[in-house]
């Protein structure tokens, strides 16, 4: 985990409006609704759930385990059977030649279809499944909230399970956003809002 | 002009952020005195992104390196090409840390956080206290990025800006090019 060592990747976000009440019973109730379930036993290839922060393969989020004074942590755990395009192209391309070898003709395009979608399916089956364990940070009075993980993907995924457990918007804290946020004393929002972009070098002018 | 317009209008802020940073790292040797953390020091670190902000064909120049040499870099901002990631080192009384800030959204990657706790001492604690003490030092970071950014948009946002800011980067680039 990378609160513990290594380095950190943030993206940081506001609460679009305060949850109605996050007790600890009510947050918790929420991720239960959405917590990581394994694929180990499973052809499924991909599943993404909430878990213990310490403890990525506990998600009972009882008393103690994800609530630290002001702030909740939670551990956004991504399991994913990854199986290489090339990979499903040679088994499917061995599996064609002998279906056609023991039918003795040609396989129609709809036979290919189902063929190679039965290769994948059998070598999603076979793949290990590797885990990706972020953190995520709810500063409840500031409603601030952290992704503590890097990439696009990541930050879609955890977007969309945060609004499907808590129903709660996010509004990433981009330039502008920041910007209103921090307003020094005596500046107002017309002089952000009226702000241009500045050219530093004005061709060799100062 | 709706929100999302003037988001992506004012995206130029934090290419602004980043290069008003790497300035006042060369002047007054990237001494920044804020007011609630007294003085803290500020140095492009071993990376430097510039590139046309504009859509189409996009040209990237990347200065990276020990003992950078930032003098493309300078001339690639002449060039208006605007700086959109730079690998950070800051400094706080004895706290220090290294991070890479992306210009378009302000999310910081890389961040290596200072040890306040001695991973083989006996009275390190558990892993929450670990946890929650790394956390500490981050939101440190934080709050120190913010009042650096504050400190921003008011050189940023005031007449401070066309009247001694602006002419100062500008004087700052001109002295470089010599």
């Amino acid at each position: 985990m990378s609160l513990l060592k290594g380095t950190v990747s943030l993206t940081r976000y506001s609460l679009q409006e305060p949850p109605p009440e996050p007790t600890e019973e009510f947050i918790a109730g929420h991720l239960k609704h959405n917590a990581f379930v394994s694929i180990d036993d499973t052809p499924e290839p991909e599943s993404m759930g909430w878990v213990e922060p310490l403890n990525p393969l506990a998600a009972d989020f009882g008393p103690g385990t994800f609530y630290f004074g002001e702030m909740i942590i939670l551990g956004l755990r991504v399991d994913v059977r990854q199986v290489p395009a090339k990979l499903v192209n040679r088994y499917f391309n061995l599996a064609a030649v002998q279906a056609e070898k023991m039918s003795q003709r040609p396989l129609s395009a709809a036979q290919r279809n189902s063929l190679k979608a039965k290769v994948r399916a059998d070598l999603v089956a076979r793949i290990p499944v590797s885990t990706d364990v972020s953190e995520v940070c709810w500063f409840v009075k500031t409603g601030e909230v952290w992704l503590l993980g890097q990439g696009t993907k990541l930050r879609e995924r955890f977007e969309d399970l945060w609004r499907r457990t808590f129903g709660l918007g996010l509004i990433l804290k981009i330039p502008y956003i920041l910007a209103r946020e921090l307003l020094p004393t005596g500046v107002g929002l017309a002089q952000l809002d009226q702000a241009k972009s500045a050219a530093f070098f004005a061709g060799g002018k100062v | 002009m709706d929100l999302i317009d003037l988001m992506r209008e004012k995206s130029f802020l934090g290419q602004e952020f980043l290069t008003w940073l790497w300035y006042q790292s060369e002047i007054n040797s990237g001494l920044i005195d804020l007011n609630e953390f007294g003085p803290v020091e500020v140095w492009i670190e071993d990376r430097l992104v510039l590139e046309t902000g504009t859509t189409g064909l996009r040209e990237t120049v990347i200065c990276q390196g020990r003992n950078l040499d930032l003098a493309e870099a300078r001339t690639a901002l002449r060039e208006g090409k605007k700086v959109t990631q730079a690998r950070l080192r800051l400094k706080s009384q004895d706290h220090e840390w290294r991070l890479t800030v992306k210009a378009e959204g302000l999310e910081m990657t890389g961040v290596r956080a200072p040890k306040t706790l001695d991973p083989e001492a006996e009275e390190t604690g558990s892993e929450a206290g670990q946890v929650l003490d790394r956390l500490a030092v981050i939101r440190e970071l934080i709050m120190i990025m913010d009042a650096l950014y504050t400190r921003f948009l008011a050189a940023r946002l005031t007449e401070s800006w066309e009247q001694t800011e602006l002419p100062g980067i500008r004087r700052w680039l001109r002295s470089r090019m010599k």
